[in-house]
């Protein structure tokens, strides 16, 4: 007869209250940098510079008099209205690229044989290492001559293709047994309808942990937004952030409220996906 | 003297222009539209935009100058990088010395000589009117004297002082050498109070520059084709912030503009800053339950009490990258217009930057009347000796390397290696980046 272990509440134990104490101390070295972020955001700009001690007990960490107005002037002095509505539909349109390329690239990779499948997959996970400053000019040449320079698909289309993402969704699709798939087949339906009707379903979680980095991705993106426009027309909200940089001194106070609405979509974006993003990670594979 | 060297300069780009058989006759200007790329936001950005209509209304040729932001001259940096390679650069953008250098060395720019002396688009006898430390600043040797940029604005580094902190210690001025600047660091420091001499920031290498200069030394070898990092001057710089943080009279800021913060507080006595930083100091002091009732500017300390001081100067130009005769002379004339001491002046009120042109000063009066730490920094200006970092391409990443090697040597490094391998880097970053 199998002994049950106890599992009653209020029995504390020397390594429960070590590795709960390191966890909290875990949670606040991760959330003090939003901390920061949130109280600089709400104080005037001679606090930011006077009051500005890293420690959280530390009175010069808050604000005296929280500045709530210090949000609204962040919103209109950087055009956020113009610059937030631009990210959400650059964010958008890249998410729904990178998904549907990444999907069916994948699923090809995955569970269809051709000649030279693999050493492409092998040329595509090479570019993973190509950073991105390497390619910056080739892909400016590149929008400028295609006509894209200033415009919503030079900010779009060069995103919407990822290798990461197509390795992260084969890895996960060559899990999928190749019996449930044939069985489609016999039935009569094609690679498209097996993708379409069993592979897709079954990948919903990658699928999410995909548009998650997408979405994280374009929406912190700063240096191609500047490179491929000359307008504000387009101009993401990682712009509207840089016009708090001046050369003589901070205007933290703006840049900070400026961060936390940046951020704010993000954070909820990652609270929607979190259960899918944990379960796609630990079903591909990949080790952190 | 002065004047017969301005002379001689003009005579000197005059004849180099003829031997080159260049002209601006026959370009027509008229009815062009021009993109101009720079830095400003907030209310520079809007008082650019603003000036920029100005122009546009009233400019006789009917040019039309698209002023657009894109991003901190770093942004902007890379983005010509990339607008160079794509043959899709704008008419006008804001550069630093060093990073013009580095677009001519794609032969991306325009040199401006040409256009500062033309006959009838040149600036005539106004010449004489710019102060001559910020108008030769973009005259680059290294490019055998090609003019890469014309200056918007200026601003100089300048001491900031305590006054409050140092009279508590019975000192009555500012320091005017580098043995009284560390005499008074020793005598302001009280561990009890929090107070000490010098909030050291060595993530600029601007500031090592400043120390170097003011001990007569310079980071550019006397011919104008290298760098001369591994140096006396260089090395007693080092050794003076070292000894100073060594005795526990100055603080290394852990991050950019913690010296701001503790001369706010009160707590540090001097800092070393741009004059552009004017008004981010009066506002750090005055939200601060603890600033100083009296604080200061004053010229950088130097080696010698007497002799004129030798301080160093900032600001990004205006650069005209190559494309056709009529976009560049339209860009040429709105840096001309910009330049004429009513837009000076009005670009001086917000920006709180220097106007280049001393016939601007009449305009600023009120300005120099209303703040007399501007007005001392203006003082300042006129008395001193106007050194430039080198306008070297690549200059930027031998910055990187003097804050570096500064940062090891002041963390207890071997000096003389730390500079000897100082100089070695700056040698193959010269010889990489030269055109």
């Amino acid at each position: 007869m199998a002994i049950e272990p106890d599992r009653r509440p209020g029995r504390l134990t020397a390594g429960g209250i070590a590795a709960a104490f390191l966890l909290v101390l875990g949670a606040l070295v991760c959330l003090m940098p939003f901390l920061f972020m949130a109280s600089t955001s709400l104080k005037t700009t001679g606090e930011t510079v006077t009051r500005n001690s890293p420690i959280l007990l530390d009175p010069g960490f808050w604000p005296s008099v929280p500045q709530w107005g210090n949000y609204a002037r962040a919103w209109t002095t950087a055009r956020f209205s113009l610059f937030f509505r631009n990210s959400l539909v650059i964010a958008a349109l890249t998410v729904a690229g990178v998904t549907a390329s990444s999907s069916f690239a994948a699923y090809a990779f995955a569970k269809i044989r051709f000649a030279g499948s693999g050493p492409l997959f092998a040329v595509f996970l090479a570019t993973l290492v190509i950073p991105e400053s390497v390619t910056l000019v080739p892909s400016f040449i590149v929008i400028t001559r295609l006509g894209w320079y200033d415009t919503l698909a030079g900010l779009t289309v060069p995103f919407t293709a990822s290798a990461f993402s197509i390795f992260l969704l084969r890895q996960f699709l060559a899990q999928i047994p190749n019996e449930l798939l044939e069985s489609a087949r016999i039935d009569g339906a094609g690679h498209t309808r097996t993708f379409l009707s069993i592979a897709l379903p079954l990948s919903r979680a990658p699928l999410f942990t995909v548009a998650f980095l997408a979405f994280i991705g374009s929406w912190n993106s700063l240096q191609w937004p500047l490179v491929a426009t000359r307008s504000g027309r387009w101009r993401p909200i990682t712009v509207g952030l840089t016009m708090f940089i001046t050369e003589a001194g901070p205007q933290n106070e703006l840049r900070m409220a400026g961060a936390m609405i940046a951020v704010l979509p993000v954070v909820l974006a990652y609270f929607l996906a979190q259960k899918q993003f944990t379960e796609a990670i630990a079903r591909s594979g990949i080790k952190g | 003297m002065r004047r017969l060297i301005q002379v001689l300069t003009v005579l000197a780009v005059s004849l180099s222009l003829a031997a080159q058989g260049k002209s601006l006759a026959g370009v027509d200007p008229r009815g062009v539209t021009i993109s101009y790329w720079y830095q400003h936001s907030g209310g520079n950005g809007d008082a650019m935009q603003k000036m920029i209509a100005e122009f546009n209304a009233t400019n006789q040729w009917k040019i039309t100058v698209k002023g657009e932001y894109q991003g901190p001259y770093d942004q902007i940096y890379n983005k010509m990088a990339a607008a160079i390679a794509a043959g899709s650069m704008p008419d006008l953008v804001v550069a630093y010395q060093n990073q013009a250098a580095t677009y001519e060395v794609n032969d991306a720019l325009v040199d401006l000589n040409a256009y500062v002396t033309d006959p009838a688009w040149g600036l005539g006898t106004n010449l004489g009117d710019f102060f001559q430390g910020f108008i030769n600043q973009d005259v680059n040797g290294q490019f055998g004297g090609k003019r890469l940029g014309f200056p918007p604005n200026r601003s100089i580094e300048v001491l900031y002082v305590n006054m409050s902190l140092l009279k508590s210690a019975g000192i009555t001025a500012p320091p005017r050498t580098w043995t009284e600047f560390a005499q008074d660091c020793v005598r302001v420091t009280n561990k009890e109070k929090g107070t000490y001499g010098y909030a050291l920031d060595n993530l600029d290498a601007s500031h090592v520059f400043a120390m170097v200069i003011s001990r007569g030394g310079d980071f550019a070898r006397a011919d104008g084709r290298g760098y001369a990092l591994n140096t006396p001057q260089m090395k007693a710089a080092l050794q003076f912030m070292a000894g100073l943080l060594k005795q526990g009279v100055a603080r290394k800021i852990p991050k950019k503009y913690d010296d701001q913060t503790d001369f706010g507080n009160g707590m540090a006595a001097f800092t070393l800053g741009s004059t552009s930083g004017l008004s981010f100091y009066a506002n750090a002091v005055a939200s601060s339950k603890t600033g100083p009732a009296e604080w200061t500017i004053a010229p950088v300390p130097q080696q010698a009490a007497t002799g004129t001081p030798a301080i160093d100067l900032y600001g990004a130009s205006l650069s005209i990258p190559r494309t056709t005769p009529e976009r560049q002379l339209a860009a040429w004339l709105f840096v001309r217009w910009f330049s004429e001491p009513r837009q000076q002046a009005q670009w001086a009120h917000v920006s709180k930057y220097f106007p280049v042109r001393k016939a601007a000063e009449p305009l600023i009066r009120d300005m120099l009347d209303a703040d007399p730490r501007f007005a001392a920094a203006w003082s300042i200006l006129k008395i001193v000796n106007l050194r430039s970092e080198p306008p070297y391409a690549g200059y930027d990443l031998a910055r990187d390397a003097i804050v570096a090697a500064s940062s090891r040597v002041l963390d207890g490094g071997d000096i003389d290696a730390t500079l000897a391998g100082l100089q070695a880097q700056a040698d193959k970053i010269y010889k990489d980046s030269a055109p």
